[in-house]
């Protein structure tokens, strides 16, 4: 009970604690390119909360958030003290000098809902007059140009200054929108050296450097890079039992963002412009002059300069027909030491000359602007003159005529054909008459022997029939043809049976026992028919050896002619 | 019926070929006799005349690519040529004529060579025009339903063994015969008629000039789109020319 007791009053203690959300920054006065630490910290909170982070277009978070919590019990005479805290933290750079706030955040926690006071940071420009301020380390991002044209290189250097130990560090590179782009300069390891800035003494490293060339015309902006820099912490924190040496500090710095103004290409009179800037030179060469129908030469386009070699191509050429022209071989080689992007595009082609005489390659030309001019320049290759010389062998495989059409060569054709012409109507269909009488023909043949067999066998079908249908009136002159003694009626009414039989199955059987015709009866009707017919069949057969009386031998006689049309009826 | 009555039918029957032949034969004389005379420009304008009339003839076309030649017209020369090839592929005249025509022709492709069994099975496509394929198939089917028939009757060994033959001939036949008409019926060639001619990227004048061709040079013709013809050369290339630059082949 006493346990009970006491577990109340702990939980009771605990719920008790004071809830509170703290908002807070590490400094209020920074120098550009300097990071701030936004801090929020939850105590004794039920739930975990939920930060709103404001949209803060004076700065840019470079990480964050990260988030750690700790938990503090306390007895104090007697009674219990819980502490809980949530900590939460970005680091933010500025984008711009000046006084900067940063807005109200929002924190939710369960049904509870808490706003910060919005936080002023004030952002000193590096070095300037008022403050007079130069940080321990920074780095910076110069161009060499801030009003290029499109297309023209500029050159962007990234520096590191600083007065202190640096024992690492790792940029951030931006994504260049607006610029193509490649890299000049990246070394692995940084190579220091002494310089002022504003009056002061850092140690100067040049991380990187970039030739950027607008695609863009207008405002075009290059964003801040980033990176985390270690700095080596001062030696009496230094433990000499340490197995990994001196500890280091990481911070994250950025250098400032950069607007540059970019200037469209004119335009110009005669229209003779492209996409290459820069300034370049072209030259022709072709490696003979002089040569024979057939022979191959090789016809080069140099063109070497500064200005990012991607754009340089050339205008559509127009050979002369004389000539055979093979796909040109592009080879393109960059200058490898530099600081002005540039190099060299080489246009190769293999020319077969198909006809002798004079042959004129025309000039090419080269439109491209010149922006340290600032005017457009168009450059164009010398004229050639092939002197081609006719080749005694080109019969054989000139201008790609066969063995046989060079057989023909000074032939002349033959004459008009005199014979009179068979007229067609050119509408004309296809399908001539010929090929439908075939056709008809062929089906006809095709058919003919199925069609005989068929009609063959309806024949024969159809006389069964009309042979079923006459089996009755056979068999009923038969009887009529009987002689008036009891012998010759029984003999009758029995040839009368055997002839129906015969033509309704289709038979010609001369003998049936009288079992027989009542089995054949009996399949059609099994009642009193087959009984009288079998009764009359055994008195005709018993006929000869005991005599009937003429009354019943006619008596016999018509029942049979009725016997044998309710058979009919019932025969299918 | 009696005879006189037959005799008329039968007169009828014939009356539409003879009004032709009364119509054309003359203008068609005239042109021969022209060409002989070295009046070659008379002679293609009453060749030309026949066909205005919706008739031709191999042998029309085949005087009419002569005449062209004389004149010195090599497209119309390789056009009419060509065009007598078609309706007479095995006309040996017109294949020795059209291959000296194509002498004068700039434009020159040369495909590789077919390999051997395609070069046959073209060979032997290229012997007959669709219809006469057509009639040699139902021909060759008329034997087939012969030997079958006999053999119902009355079996004979050799007729027996000459069925399979006759069934794998007809369906040879059956194949080239679907073939012949594919092409006649899917592949519109046609012949630059113009000295030289501008290729384009697309169906209008303002766009791009991608290349050249000359007089005389064979095409396929992919697509009609108003006056313009977008051709096809025997390398890949398309492009897209006016409609009066090109004569198709009939």
């Amino acid at each position: 009970m006493v346990i009970k007791a006491l577990i109340f009053c702990f939980i009771v203690t605990s719920i008790w604690a004071d809830e509170s959300v703290n908002v807070t920054v590490d400094r209020r006065e920074i120098i550009e390119g300097e990071t701030i630490t936004l801090t929020v910290k939850a105590n004794n909170m039920k739930s975990d909360p939920d930060v709103f982070l404001p949209e803060m277009s004076d700065f840019k978070i470079i990480s964050g958030p990260s988030q750690s919590s700790s938990t503090n019990v306390q007895f104090l005479n007697g009674k219990m003290t819980k502490n809980s805290t949530i900590t939460m933290s970005w680091s933010l750079i500025p984008q711009r000098t000046g006084r900067l706030t940063i807005p109200s955040l929002r924190i939710q926690t369960g049904k509870k809902s808490y706003s910060s006071t919005p936080i002023s940071i004030t952002v000193s420009k590096r070095g300037s007059s008022q403050t007079d301020k130069m940080p321990q380390f920074f780095i910076e991002a110069e161009i060499d140009n801030n009003f290029p044209f499109r297309g023209e290189q500029i050159t962007l250097t990234y520096t590191l200054y600083t007065k202190v130990d640096v024992t690492s560090f790792e940029d951030d590179v931006p994504s260049f929108k607006g610029f193509w782009t490649e890299e000049l300069f990246a070394p692995k390891n940084l190579k220091l050296r002494e310089e002022r800035k504003n009056s002061v003494k850092y140690y100067a490293a040049t991380i990187k450097k970039i030739a950027l060339f607008p695609t863009q015309s207008g405002k075009v902006i290059i964003e801040p890079m980033s990176a985390i820099i270690g700095i080596r912490e001062k030696e009496q924190r230094w433990n000499n039992f340490s197995l990994f040496g001196p500890p280091s500090k990481k911070y994250t710095i950025s250098t400032s963002k950069l607007s540059i103004d970019v200037r469209p290409l004119p335009t110009r009179k005669n229209g003779k412009i492209s996409a290459i800037v820069g300034n370049w030179n072209i030259k022709s060469e072709v490696s003979a002059s002089k040569l024979k129908q057939d022979e191959a030469i090789t016809f080069k386009i140099i063109i070497n300069g500064n200005g990012n070699l991607q754009t340089v191509d050339l205008p559509e050429i127009y050979f002369p027909n004389e000539l055979e022209v093979f796909d040109p071989e592009i080879q393109t080689k960059e200058n490898p030491l530099r600081d002005e992007i540039g190099g060299e595009k080489k246009f190769e082609w293999v020319l077969i000359p198909r006809f002798a005489g004079d042959i004129n390659i025309p000039k090419i030309e080269l439109n491209y602007f010149d922006p340290k001019q600032g005017k457009w320049v168009t450059k164009s290759t010398r004229k050639h003159k092939l002197k081609v010389a006719p080749n005694e062998k080109a019969a054989i495989t000139s201008i790609g005529l066969s063995k046989e059409e060079v057989e023909l060569v000074g032939e002349d054709i033959r004459f008009i054909d005199e014979s009179q012409p068979k007229w067609r109507n050119r509408k004309r269909v296809l399908v001539t008459s010929a090929a439908l009488t075939l056709f008809l023909l062929s089906g006809m043949v095709f058919a003919f022997p199925h069609a005989q067999s068929f009609t063959r066998q309806q024949m024969e079908k159809s006389s069964g029939d009309w042979q079923a249908k006459r089996a009755l009136n056979s068999a009923l002159g038969i009887l009529d043809s009987a002689t008036n003694s009891p012998e010759g009626i029984y003999t009758q009414i029995y040839k009368a049976v055997i002839c129906y039989i015969n033509y309704k199955n289709g038979t010609k059987k001369v003998e049936y026992s009288t079992g027989e015709i009542i089995e054949i009866i009996n399949s059609f009707d099994s009642g009193e028919l087959s009984k009288e017919l079998e009764q009359i069949l055994i008195r005709g057969e018993a006929v000869r050896f005991a005599p009937v009386s003429s009354q019943d031998a006619h008596k016999d006689f018509k029942k049979i002619k009725e016997l044998l049309k309710k058979v009919d009826h019932v025969w299918y | 019926m009696s005879g006189i009555r037959k005799f008329t039918l039968l007169f009828l029957m014939t009356f539409p070929l003879l009004a032709v032949e009364e119509g054309i034969s003359p203008i068609y004389q005239n042109g021969m006799d022209a060409y002989k005379n070295g009046q070659y420009d008379f002679a293609i304008q009453e060749y030309e005349s026949i066909l205005a009339k919706n008739w031709d003839s191999p042998e029309l076309y085949y005087n009419l690519g002569n005449a062209f030649f004389r004149s010195g017209n090599t497209a119309g020369a390789v056009w009419a040529f060509e065009s007598c090839l078609k309706l007479s592929p095995t006309h040996s005249d017109a294949q020795y004529n059209l291959k000296l025509a194509n002498l004068k022709v700039i434009d020159r492709m040369d495909l590789p060579e077919p390999p051997i069994y395609l070069k046959l099975y073209l060979g032997m496509k290229e012997q007959f025009i669709p219809s006469a394929w057509i009639n040699i198939t139902l021909f060759i089917f008329l034997l087939f339903s012969l030997s079958v028939t006999i053999n119902r009757f009355r079996f004979i060994p050799i007729v027996q063994k000459l069925k399979g033959l006759v069934i794998t001939i007809f369906f040879i036949s059956l194949l080239l015969t679907f073939h012949s008409i594919w092409t006649y019926n899917s592949l519109n060639l046609g012949v630059i008629y113009s000295q030289t001619v501008d290729v384009r990227s697309e169906p209008n004048t303002y766009s791009t000039r991608i290349f050249e061709v000359h007089e005389g040079l064979k095409v396929s013709i992919s697509q009609l789109e108003n006056d313009w013809v977008e051709i096809e050369l025997l390398d890949g290339k398309t492009g897209w020319i006016s409609n009066d630059q090109i004569r198709l082949i009939q």
